[in-house]
């Protein structure tokens, strides 16, 4: 429990109340006093560098960043000699880095230096500054270091080792001359540096810069190297003194704010829902800055979120609307467009029926356009056949959380997982698919003694840095996962008061549990007996465990049950309802979370209030103004049945390349070439558009305005950065648009009115409204009418009608196995580098230098046993089609097991291997269950891994900066202690 | 029935067709800003008869050599003295009381004018010296030039 007692300190005579455990610089950085400060950020905490922040403690000269406060604590900050010893300190950082800021490209209001010395009134600098023996790192596509400039306070160490925790960074303190150094001393591009960009983030000044910035951000910066060495010279000379410096370069400073926008938006590459700003200077996007009070984030990033936004000036970007005649795509103007397809909607309605219709909103657009698609299904063409492309990952788990605790969502924010005691994370690859939230777990376990349960099949970073890894059998979480709860509840280690208070149905679950002992599930999953009490044991005896999972549950045709099995088990152990405990399905998409909560579903409205409800159909009924039918409509799986059958003839599907990513391509494409009509609304021409019969250009992110949530159910707001290329429209224009055509007028100004309405129907989101999510704010749901918003669920129990929840009782068959002639089993997903089919990642020349393909991991055995190499061209076939790569060969796979990233969309992508098997509760594929045999046509080549991917580096993990390494260099003296020397 | 086709026919726009909106877009830009289009032609004029136009428009085609020439020549030592004596120029006529200036320029002004309206002269005797102390005047200016030289002692 948090202690609320305070503390009195006086600092320069006045008393202050501090609480205990604060840091002395943190609770000055609280009053009116000044204490210069360079190395400190709140974000990392103390890493006790740049000596800059000395103060008078109790008659000694100390570090306050490196004290914690005590109850009459006397601090002075202003005798003469403590400021002395702050004025040798930023002499020192003033040896390590010259002030040109005029001509500096990082001169933007925010370097650190620049203001530390400006606020301290530092006119001269006693020492001259010197040079460091190193050339500047260019090597990386991202990012450059300059020792030169480098201060070693190290941030970007504390950052990389101790919150992305990639263990990258380090300063060498050993040199003659410290400074940063990557891996064992290698050039960035060549080491084991995931791209996340937060060093860069972290970094006080010029020293590490995004590559982007340099020569675009200032007036003055973009010359010839050597014109601009003599500038800096001509600048130090002609300004002489730091007065004149500042007011010529704050002067600039300002200037850049005419040209340079900084924008808020929302991050699009997964469900941790990372927010920043957004440096644009005309169309080019200068850099991403995550921000302190980036509610899920904090000041971190991962590689496709700092750096992954050069898809939006793509040449490839459509501009105008296409119409198919005959063999080409022909670009018409808007009205032609939209006329065109409303006229197609009303033919086909009025011949076949609205349910002859069907709709797909996307994952990756705003809430505002989920909504709007499923208005433009229900209220104006008349059908229930919605749905979204999060049916392809994460409806098992929705599902398996609806009839359990009755919220589908995680339980709370991302930082109860870190504040979890054990953290179990079950088919999820969360380092890479999940980069930033991963840190927060790994930070955990690092430093804050966490223990960390790994389930999946491929010993990726999280089963590397696990503290137990197990490899379940394929397929089988559900089994150990019952085993587990089972051993509990026959040991008696049940949370017994829970249970009674909260929990209903346990006697005919404990029933349904009696097929799960140790033996049939050792047998079925590969996890000892001895494992499984261990595990048992473990999870029985911590007091918060949070479990984590993905599609590696999900993507199985018991996914479903799978993410119910989790969800009993955490119910039977007590732990919903607290802070540090619950159920996380980690989130795929930026908004698979958002496009579901807004409706884009066939069973549920906004809100997920059941169609089939008469009160609630008829709150919407009332508020459109048109009968909406009764019976729930098609799933996007059914749809595309429907469309083999004949019964479907009218697709439109936003945002979404299904062509590639939804499962067995070859049917799902002949499917498209069975439709009547085809409406295809992207920003690419995909796979999926060439099917298609009208082609609608929409804006990325960046170029819109609306609304994300996040994996923790957190609305957040995004501005928009850019204008629309060419004639290109935002998703929910484009849909109000064609309402318009249809004779609907909604007089949506903005995606504004839009949450309005909805927030007006759904009771869910009664309380959200764009004024209340202005800039960082945001909103967690159900937010209640007067605003408040519910971080954590189920803190007053569950939405049920009794207020508890319910344990579902699950049985298991095996559905799924190699045999004798397909015999390799393909585990399938994300990596770090690119995103989804890769349409955006792809467009990245600094992503793609460094995974320039998708490849088929292999394990040493394997390759051994078909004398294969790296490099190698295999063909891999299945029962429904087949995909040819290279191959990487790897020890994160083990035995027959192949990993294929998802992120191709031509010879290697993987849904020429899936089939049409889906998880029988909610349609979703089960994309992980596939076999194949594996033919070589070529034993060795080139490796599709190149040298410059971080999977080659080597890694210097250490806890922070180690500092004591520079207090104990010969020539390092204590600021305080020189004062004391000198005076 | 549709295949999969990935040719795409863009719109041909006509030059006259893009040439006329382009020109429409700046008709009304310039009919909104008239009076500083106006301006403009004005100071454009200005600068063309002083031959500022061409010189302005050479300096910045060829900005990136005469940056190169002009720091160049700034970093050389003898003018490193001159580029920091400028700046520091600049810094003592900020320090610089100019209201106390003004009080004794004042009377400096009125000094000179004096001194060159009088037609005396005689010589100044030690005593004369003497009694002119007598003259409030000149006791007051006397007095004002000590603690001028007292305070530049102090400084």
């Amino acid at each position: 429990m948090e202690n609320h007692d305070h503390l009195i300190v006086t600092i320069d005579g006045e008393d202050y109340l501090a609480s205990p455990g604060q840091n002395l610089l943190d609770l000055i950085n609280t009053t009116e006093t000044f204490v210069p400060q360079i190395c400190y950020n709140e974000s990392l905490g103390p890493i006790q560098t740049c000596d800059t922040c000395m103060v008078e403690l109790d008659g000694e000269i100390v570090r306050a960043c490196g004290t914690t406060v005590q109850a009459g604590m006397n601090v002075k900050t202003d005798p003469v000699h403590v400021n002395t010893a702050q004025k040798e300190a930023l002499d020192r950082i003033l040896e390590n880095h010259e002030l040109y800021c005029t001509v500096c490209d990082y001169n933007n209001g925010s370097c650190e230096i620049h203001n530390t010395v400006q606020e301290f009134g530092l006119e001269h600098q006693s020492r001259p500054f010197e040079s460091k023996p190193y050339e500047i790192d260019n090597s990386s596509p991202f990012y450059r270091y300059d020792p030169d400039q480098c201060i070693l306070c190290g941030r970007c160490v504390e950052v990389c080792q101790d919150i992305q925790v990639n263990e990258t960074l380090l300063i060498d303190w050993n040199r003659e001359r410290p400074r940063v150094v990557w891996d064992n001393d290698v050039p960035i591009d060549e080491s084991s540096c995931v791209g996340c960009g937060q060093c860069v983030t972290a970094c006080p000044c010029n020293a590490l810069m995004e590559t982007s910035m340099v020569g675009e951000a200032g007036y003055m910066t973009d010359h010839e190297p050597g014109l601009l060495r003599s500038m800096i010279d001509v600048t130090k000379t002609a300004e002489p003194g730091y007065g004149p410096l500042f007011a010529v370069s704050d002067t600039e400073a300002s200037m850049r704010e005419e040209r340079i926008d900084k924008t808020k938006t929302v991050c699009t590459y997964c469900g941790v829902g990372c927010t920043f700003d957004v440096w644009t200077k005309d169309r080019k996007v200068l850099k991403v800055e995550p921000q302190q009070e980036s509610p899920a984030n904090g000041i971190s990033t991962c590689i496709k979120g700092k750096f992954g936004w050069d898809y939006v000036n793509s040449e490839e970007r459509l501009t105008k609307p296409l119409i198919r005649n005959g063999e080409s795509f022909v670009e018409v103007e808007w009205d032609e467009a939209l006329n065109y397809t409303a006229k197609r909607f009303e033919e086909i309605k009025a011949d076949k029926g609205a349910d002859a219709l069907g709709f797909i909103s996307s994952s990756k657009a705003t809430n505002e356009e989920s909504y709007s698609m499923q208005k433009l299904a229900r209220q104006v063409i008349g059908t229930n056949n919605v749905d979204n492309c999060s049916r392809y990952c994460q409806s098992p788990a929705t599902k398996g959380l609806f009839r359990t605790v009755g919220h589908g969502g995680d339980s709370g924010s991302i930082d109860d997982i870190a504040k979890a005691d054990m953290v179990i994370t079950i088919g999820s690859n969360t380092a890479e698919s999940h980069p930033v939230l991963a840190s927060r777990i790994k930070r955990s376990q690092k430093l804050f003694g966490q223990t960390l349960y790994v389930f999946d099949l491929r010993k990726q970073e999280m089963g590397q840095r696990a503290d137990r890894f197990f490899q379940p059998k394929s397929g089988t979480d559900l089994v150990w996962l019952s085993a587990v709860t089972k051993y509990i509840i026959d040991q008696g280690w049940e949370d017994r008061a829970f249970i009674d208070q909260w929990v209903n149905d346990f006697d005919a679950y404990k029933q349904s549990l009696e097929p799960f002992t140790l033996e049939y599930a050792e047998e079925m999953t590969g996890i000892t007996q001895a494992n499984l009490t261990e595990i048992a044991e473990q999870v029985a005896s911590v007091g918060k465990l949070a479990i984590c999972w993905a599609m590696g549950v999900t993507q199985h045709q018991l996914g479903s049950d799978t993410s119910t099995a989790i969800s009993n088990l955490l119910l039977v152990t007590g732990n919903y309802m607290r802070e540090g405990t619950g159920a996380y399905p980690l989130r795929g998409h930026n908004n698979v979370q958002g496009c579901s909560d807004f409706g884009s579903m066939p069973n549920f409205f906004p809100g997920y209030e059941e169609v089939a409800s008469d009160e609630v159909r008829q709150r919407y009924e009332n508020a459109w103004g048109v009968d909406i039918p009764a019976t729930p409509g098609l799933d996007n799986h059914e749809m595309i049945g429907a469309i083999h059958e004949g019964e479907l003839q009218s697709l439109y599907v936003l945002g979404e390349d299904t062509g590639i990513v939804d499962a067995n391509i070859n049917y799902v494409t002949a499917a498209f070439e069975k439709l009547d009509f085809f409406v295809v609304q992207d920003l690419f021409l995909t796979e999926t558009a060439k099917y298609a019969d009208v082609i609608l250009p929409a804006v990325p992110s960046l170029e819109k305005e609306g609304t994300f949530t996040n994996t923790e159910r957190r609305i957040q707001r995004l501005y928009q950065a850019l204008d629309p290329v060419g004639d290109s429209r935002p998703d929910w224009r484009i849909i109000r648009d064609i309402a318009e055509k249809l004779g609907y007028d909604w007089l949506y100004d903005s995606p504004s009115d839009i949450m309005d309405e909805a927030a007006s129907l759904a009771p869910l989101f009664a309380g959200v409204s764009y004024d209340r999510l202005t800039n960082y704010n945001s909103l967690q749901w159900p937010v209640a009418p007067d605003g408040t918003d519910t971080p954590l669920l189920f803190t007053d129990g569950f939405p049920f009608a009794d207020n508890k929840a319910k344990l579902y009782p699950l049985s298991f068959e095996l559905r799924y196995d190699t045999d004798d002639e397909y015999d390799l089993h393909v585990n399938n997903g994300r990596v770090l580098e690119h995103f989804h089919e890769g349409n955006m990642t792809y467009k990245s020349p600094g992503i793609t230098s460094k995974m320039p393909t998708a490849f088929i991991e292999v394990s040493p055995d394997l390759a051994n046993e078909r004398g294969i190499n790296e490099g190698a061209e295999v063909k891999l076939i299945s029962r429904t089609g087949e995909v040819t790569g290279a191959v990487h060969i790897t020890d994160r796979v083990s035995g027959n097991e192949l990993y294929l990233p998802l992120n191709d969309n031509g010879r290697t992508a993987i849904n020429y291997l899936t089939d049409n098997n889906v998880d029988k509760d909610t349609d979703t594929p089960a994309y992980k269950e596939v076999a194949v045999k594996m033919e070589v046509i070529k034993k060795k080549g080139k490796s599709p891994l190149p040298p410059n991917n971080y999977r080659r580096g080597n890694p210097q993990p250490q806890v922070s900066v180690r500092v004591e390494e520079k207090w104990e260099r010969d020539d390092y003296i204590f600021p305080g202690s020189q004062v004391k020397q000198n005076g | 029935m549709a295949e999969k086709i990935s040719n795409v026919k863009r719109m041909e726009i006509p030059e006259e067709t893009i040439r006329q909106n382009n020109l429409e877009e700046v008709a009304t830009a310039v009919s909104n800003h008239k009076t500083s289009i106006l301006k403009g032609i004005d100071l454009l004029e200005a600068l063309n008869q002083s031959e500022m136009l061409d010189t302005l428009t050479a300096l910045v085609k060829h900005r990136e050599a005469a940056l190169s020439n002009i720091t160049r020549e700034l970093n050389k030592s003898e003018y490193a003295a001159p580029v920091e004596n400028i700046v520091k120029l600049v810094q003592i006529a900020g320090k610089m009381d100019v209201d106390e200036m003004q009080y004794l320029a004042d009377r400096m002004n009125h000094a000179v004018k004096e001194a060159a309206a009088s037609e005396t002269s005689e010589k100044t005797s030690y005593m004369d010296l003497l009694k002119a102390l007598k003259d409030p005047e000149i006791n007051r200016s006397v007095t004002m030039l000590l603690q001028f030289l007292r305070g530049m002692g102090k400084a």
